[in-house]
């Protein structure tokens, strides 16, 4: 292309500096959302990746890896079957295991779920690379009936230090639900509130194992025990005993090596005291991500309509232009201008737009990303990738400004065809 | 004997779905010469620009550049006639508003990957554009403008300059000058003047005058 093109076509673009402004104003928040889209994608595929890490196996009773990942993980869904209390002391003593998390669920305070485990919890529990459980406010459970509860959970139920709550027997809200399952003999009160964490660990509430024995302590095939005279029960009258747990939903295991992990799996395969299953939490958290893959088409179909509008955009502007430019086509080609010339000055311009666009968009998507990282990981646990651009992103960015060429086409040939008619001269 | 660049016998030029054409006088138009084309307006000025400029070709009797029948010339052969014999100076609308002067003139040169700036440079001076060169012709006043877009026209040394009206929106002191840098210019260069104008103060310039009527017309 002779620079005398687009020499023109800068000038040209400039001589419209507010449509040609809006244009690119156009491309530029297309593309600052296309790779603000792009990345907070990836953000939040790298934070559901990592919302279990530390972890070596997760355990549970005979079944799917899935099912066994988001019950015990992002406590979804329902374990169809127990682990029994010795098989976790077993593998707990196991040589190769470093620690174990036993989690216990079942219960629920106003759509939260109540998890039940143990101080380990606090100290092994890792999220987003190796970032630790911490404290908000307030300290992790010491006695029964204390409970500590998760960021968003705290925050949605206005949850407070010292605040004293009555836990549901089952999964569902109660205010949807009734109130016939409450245990509300044994009140629980909040002494900590973790920080956010961006995981499902921020919705759930926290309780000692033995805490969920005491609610229990009665119950007979899911039926609350029948209490006179009281609507309260006295602790003092439970047997210690009455509170060792005998059963678990499942536990997290955190291996002294990870090359023992494999063996160690194979082992609570074949554990012939009961039914286990246990997965890796990495490949699992991949497994189910490759099963959301809507989410990645959703995504890519949200990328391209947004170019697309964006393409459109720098189109209507040229289209827009052209009748107004008529008579400048016409003269260009009076003094010499051919066909082809007309037709790669509009396609100069597109190329012009795009490119200003496509890197003022990249500035917008880095200024903004630098602005927001901190609220995003704060509010939403996304941690975003840092940098200008991925090498992704420079092929979206480089795809673009290839393509925009071929938009100024059809505006191109339109000027093309009216430049033929030299309505310059025949204005008269 | 000089040649005729131009020559128009017979030609007369019907307006499709109108009822009315124009007949136009015989006339040769040789290098240096210039003929003044007058008539008042809807009387086919610019319809005879149109015809000797191939963007109508469906005329009656002979219209021939240089010997060549313009009827006959193909699209593509008639665009390069334009490009490479004529050049073209209009009532208005001549220059692009966000270039500046000498950019305005050396439009034609870059277009063809041709460096005239030197050229340019003395077209100018000649113009008394001088001093002027790296304005932006939204700048100037009609008269310099007009003085631009000759030099414009002139630069690529165009056997015929075909000028429509282009002193119609300039006063009397500018359209003089305008005249006398014109003439001055095409005869120095040797370029024919096919010059458009319903101004009959001019008609004494020229050295041959056609004159158009609604339906035919006589040489003067």
């Amino acid at each position: 292309m002779r620079p005398i093109i687009l020499r023109l076509a800068w000038k040209s673009l400039g001589n419209r500096r507010l449509s040609s402004l809006i244009a690119m104003l156009s491309m530029t928040l297309s593309t600052a959302l296309v790779l603000g889209v792009y990345r907070l994608g990836r953000g939040v595929q790298s934070s559901f990746s990592s919302t279990l890490s530390g972890t070596d196996l997760i355990v549970g009773a005979r079944g799917g890896s899935l099912e066994l990942l988001l019950y015990s993980v992002f406590h979804l869904g329902q374990a169809t079957n127990n682990v029994r209390m010795s098989s976790y002391d077993y593998f707990t003593k196991h040589p190769a295991v470093e620690w174990t998390i036993p989690l216990s669920m079942g219960d629920s305070y106003r759509g939260h779920r109540v998890v039940a485990t143990n101080q380990g919890f606090f100290d092994h529990y890792r999220f987003h690379g190796d970032q630790a459980l911490a404290f908000a406010e307030g300290q992790s459970f010491g006695g029964t009936l204390e409970l500590v509860a998760g960021a968003e959970a705290a925050r949605d139920q206005r949850l407070r230090l010292g605040q004293q709550i009555a836990l549901s027997h089952g999964l569902g809200d109660e205010r949807v639900s009734g109130s016939a399952l409450i245990h509300r003999d044994k009140r629980f009160v909040v002494t900590g509130i973790l920080e956010r964490t961006g995981t499902p660990i921020d919705k759930s509430l926290y309780i000692s194992l033995e805490g969920m024995e005491a609610i229990h302590a009665g119950w007979s095939e899911g039926r609350p025990p029948q209490i006179s005279g009281s609507d309260s029960l006295n602790m003092s009258e439970l047997p210690s005993e009455a509170l060792a747990p005998t059963q678990i939903t499942s536990f997290l295991v955190g291996a002294k090596s990870r090359v023992a992990v494999l063996h160690l799996q194979r082992e609570i395969a074949l554990y012939e005291g009961e039914a286990l299953t246990a997965v890796i939490p990495g490949l699992a958290l991949s497994e189910l991500w490759q099963k959301l893959s809507y989410f990645e088409e959703a995504l890519g179909v949200i990328l391209l309509v947004v170019l697309a509008l964006a393409f459109m955009g720098i189109l209507l502007s040229l289209f827009a232009s052209l009748s107004e430019r008529r008579r400048e086509i016409a003269l260009l080609r009076t003094v010499g201008a051919r066909p082809h010339q007309i037709l790669l000055l509009l396609m100069s311009e597109s190329l012009l737009l795009t490119v200003q666009g496509t890197f003022c968009g990249v500035g917008l998507a880095a200024l903004s990303q630098f602005a927001l990282a901190p609220w995003i990981s704060r509010e939403f646990g996304v941690s975003l990738a840092p940098g200008l651009l991925s090498g992704t992103e420079l092929s979206i960015a480089l795809a673009v400004i290839i393509v925009s060429p071929w938009i100024g086409l059809f505006p191109a040939w339109r000027a093309y065809k009216q430049s033929l008619a030299y309505d310059l001269l025949q204005r008269q | 004997m000089t040649h005729a660049l131009l020559e128009a016998r017979d030609l007369r030029f019907r307006y499709p779905r109108q009822d009315r054409d124009i007949r136009i006088p015989n006339f040769t138009l040789s290098a240096g010469e210039a003929i003044l084309v007058y008539g008042r307006s809807g009387s086919g000025k610019s319809t005879l620009l149109h015809l000797v400029s191939g963007l109508v070709n469906d005329y009656r009797g002979s219209l021939s550049f240089e010997n060549k029948e313009l009827r006959e010339l193909s699209p593509t052969a008639m665009d390069q006639l334009r490009f490479e014999a004529y050049g073209n100076i209009y009532q208005s609308f001549n220059l692009l508003p966000y270039l500046n002067v000498l950019e305005n003139v050396t439009l034609p040169a870059e277009l063809r990957g041709q460096d005239l700036r030197e050229r340019a440079g003395e077209l100018i001076r000649h113009m008394g554009l001088e001093g002027f060169e790296k304005r932006r012709v939204s700048e100037l006043s009609i008269g310099q403008q007009q003085r631009v877009a000759a030099v414009r026209a002139l630069l690529m040394k165009p056997r015929l300059l075909l000028a429509d009206e282009p002193t119609s929106s300039l006063d009397i002191h500018n359209k003089k000058l305008f005249m006398d840098l014109l003439f001055g210019m095409c005869r120095s260069e040797g370029t024919a003047l096919l010059f458009v104008s319903h101004d009959p103060e001019l008609q004494e310039l020229f050295d041959k005058r056609v004159e158009l009527t609604s339906s035919e017309g006589g040489i003067a």
